[in-house]
């Protein structure tokens, strides 16, 4: 079997609501996405989900002819084809994309679901609900953690940093919202690297007088590895991070000085083999994994085959829109079913109604970071958030 | 698919294992002559009923059971087998990997005419004698590999003989007319103090690891910076173990290097690992007593066909 070709089609979605953090509160509507087939010379083809660019076309000359079962060898050179630029940016994300092809395509060779071929004896996973939640009213933060934990989702990461007692009042809304589906909900947050070590301690340490959390996720900056293991000295939580870094080879400074409680990983961090080789070398140093979110949660699959993976993040903004997929959430679990590879099919009509009219909204995804960030907070201004209001 | 049973063949020096499926399909690995009870009660106790296809929950249930690692490691073996025989695979394509060229060493205790053939230009000479054989012998197998036409690479094995400062001193006499390598085991592979003394006291590199099970085995030496190479033993380790080290050591940016292996099947496994150095070759023919292997060595390097599986054939009639 050979790699014959790709077709690469980007589009802009709208999601079914907006989302936001602490850097940018009022939040974005919009997500660009991109799928991308790689085709083979038999009627099998791979899927991939990102945020891929013109590097894919450069990529993929690199794996052109190949035997798209040999994924990890393809691996391998695309990683030694970047080598100078750097496996990050746009070559991270082509890179990252074409991976989850390749994994798609062995699995779909194989017969079989990818957490199958992956060694995962069954397909399943055990959620925590992340509202990306900053810009949603208090309302709103309480039915969303709520819907989720009627699908039997015990844990909830909120999105916290610019106003202490705001945040404090929506920790006490996520825990009341999952109280239905556990005694004990396990509460999570997330700074987005907003903080300055020092401001993450005393932050953290005030929100623990009252609630127990079970990680604050980027309390200082990706890189800031002393920084990093400070927090984790000086608060009770966990500390997580990870989400923003690009490949094993990032992790290696955060991980040998101690600076990582949880490694959260995604496919960012150069597709399903690059996250697997992060899991095995935190599963060495005796650290849990947490898979971030994905587009129809496709990265499940491979969490599903991680020994050392705790939760993965759940966000359904509503991202799916050509998307349908062999999943869903039952008893707090991400279930994957026994379709061939990812379980994604692409619904070819309604990506082609979103390239010939894109959709309009606030704000396109990624989201900026925030004046003020690692020195001091500036709070959400009078209707920047709906729970901010008056002066 | 499911696991219906194991048979064992023990010999003087291995014991064929083989999982049987429903399927008719057998998945097989050579562990030890030993370890035959030991696969059984994994069989019985985790793997009969199970789908042979969920390596790595497997893999994880038999790392919790009080198993010995070499059992562990058969039967791992022998589910990858049935993986890539299920796929119509050679083992090194199941795993994802290109078709191996594994660069490979020859291990002797004195060079012999018979590697020449072969093409290897690294040659690690396991320290025996006193000092003045060692450093003859090493300069016969420099010589040796000298046709090679490119500087031979040179590794010495000191199988733990020595305490640290002996191994400094040693060692530093050696590189005075020697460019090493590595030096395998200068001390006591469970004397991670000692290993990463003579780590920083000599140019060549500190190799060890052979004797570890688990990635977590390797952590209080990759913490205390003792290993510059990091060794595993696939007959310990199993193939998904040793693909978790090899992940961690990719991560530290330590060099891998495999021991010897029946049939030299470690190239397979070498295929996709991202920091892979070399593999360690004992027996270079492709059939050694029962064993027949799809892996040759070649150029100095192991290369592998397209039989699937692990590629090995076990003549039952020559098993003694």
């Amino acid at each position: 079997m050979k790699i014959t070709g790709f077709r690469h089609e980007t589009y802009l979605m709208k999601m079914d609501r907006a989302i936001s953090d602490c850097n940018q509160p009022e939040g974005v509507e919009l997500l660009p996405g991109s799928i991308l087939f790689i085709e083979t010379d038999e009627d099998i083809s791979g899927l991939g989900l990102g945020f891929g660019g013109e590097a894919i076309a450069s990529l993929f000359s690199v794996i052109e002819g190949q035997d798209p079962r040999e994924v990890l060898g393809l691996w391998m050179i695309m990683n030694d084809a970047v080598h100078k630029g750097g496996n990050e940016g746009a070559a991270n994300a082509a890179l990252s994309m074409i991976d989850v092809a390749l994994w798609d395509i062995k699995a779909k060779i194989a017969g079989e679901p990818l957490w199958q071929t992956l060694g995962a004896s069954e397909g399943r996973v055990k959620a925590y609900a992340s509202g990306l939640d900053y810009c949603l009213s208090d309302e709103d933060l309480f039915v969303f953690y709520r819907r989720l934990a009627e699908t039997g989702i015990d844990g909830g990461k909120l999105k916290v940093g610019l106003d202490f007692e705001a945040d404090m009042r929506r920790i006490g809304i996520m825990q009341d919202a999952l109280s239905i589906a556990s005694d004990d909900p396990v509460l999570m947050i997330d700074a987005n690297e907003y903080w300055s070590p020092k401001q993450a301690i005393r932050y953290v340490r005030r929100i623990e007088d009252k609630y127990k959390i079970e990680w604050v996720e980027e309390p200082a900056r990706r890189w800031d590895y002393n920084g990093l293991r400070k927090v984790s000295q000086q608060v009770a939580a966990s500390v997580a991070t990870g989400e923003n870094l690009n490949s094993i080879a990032d992790f290696f400074p955060l991980i040998s000085n101690g600076a990582v409680d949880v490694a959260n990983v995604t496919t960012g961090h150069s597709g399903a083999t690059g996250c697997r080789q992060i899991a095995n070398m935190a599963l060495g140093y005796g650290i849990p994994v947490s898979m971030m979110n994905a587009q129809a949660n496709f990265m499940a699959h491979v969490a599903a085959a991680l020994p050392n993976h705790s939760a993965m993040e759940v966000v359904d903004p509503g991202r799916e829109h050509c998307l349908t997929f062999d999943n869903h959430i039952e008893d707090g679990f991400i279930v994957l079913g026994d379709s061939p590879g990812l379980g994604i099919e692409v619904d070819e009509k309604t990506l082609a109604d979103l390239q010939a009219n894109p959709p309009t909204g606030k704000g396109t995804f990624p989201l900026s970071r925030r004046e003020g960030a690692g020195r001091y907070i500036v709070p959400p201004a009078a209707g920047e958030v709906p729970w901010r209001t008056g002066k | 698919m499911k696991i219906t049973g194991v048979k064992n063949t023990a010999a003087t020096d291995l014991c064929l294992v083989e999982l049987q499926t429903d399927a008719g399909l057998s998945g097989i690995a050579i562990g030890p002559p030993e370890v035959g009870a030991a696969t059984e009660n994994l069989v019985d106790n985790i793997l009969a009923g199970a789908d042979p296809r969920a390596i790595m929950s497997l893999w994880q249930e038999m790392s919790r059971a009080d198993a010995r690692p070499e059992a562990i490691a058969a039967v791992d073996t022998a589910l990858w087998d049935l993986k890539a025989k299920t796929n119509g695979e050679p083992l090194w394509k199941a795993l994802g990997g290109m078709r191996p060229r594994a660069n490979a060493y020859a291990s002797v205790d004195d060079w012999s005419g018979e590697f020449a053939q072969f093409g290897f230009h690294e040659c690690k000479l396991k320290l025996a004698a006193d000092p003045e054989t060692d450093l003859r012998r090493l300069g016969e197998i420099r010589e040796a590999l000298s046709a090679r036409n490119r500087e031979p690479v040179l590794m010495i094995n000191a199988r733990g003989a020595w305490a640290a400062a002996d191994a400094i001193t040693n060692v530093a006499r050696m590189e005075e007319e020697f460019d090493l390598t590595w030096v395998e085991a200068p001390v006591d592979e469970t004397d991670i103090q000692g290993l990463k003394q003579v780590s920083d006291q000599v140019f060549a590199a500190v190799c060890a690891g052979r004797h570890l099970h688990r990635a977590a085995d390797y952590l209080p030496y990759v913490q205390s910076q003792a290993l510059d190479v990091v060794q595993i033993d696939i007959l310990r380790t199993g193939i998904t173990g040793a693909l978790q080290i090899a992940d961690m050591a990719y991560g530290l940016e330590l060099p891998v290097t495999l021991t010897a292996s029946p049939g030299n099947l470690a190239a397979h496994v070498a295929a996709v690992m991202p920091n892979f150095m070399s593999i360690e070759v004992v027996h270079a023919g492709s059939t050694t007593g029962a064993i027949t292997s799809d892996v040759r060595i070649e150029g100095g390097r192991a290369l592998v066909g397209d039989e699937p599986g692990i590629g090995l054939t076990i003549d039952s009639g020559a098993l003694k």
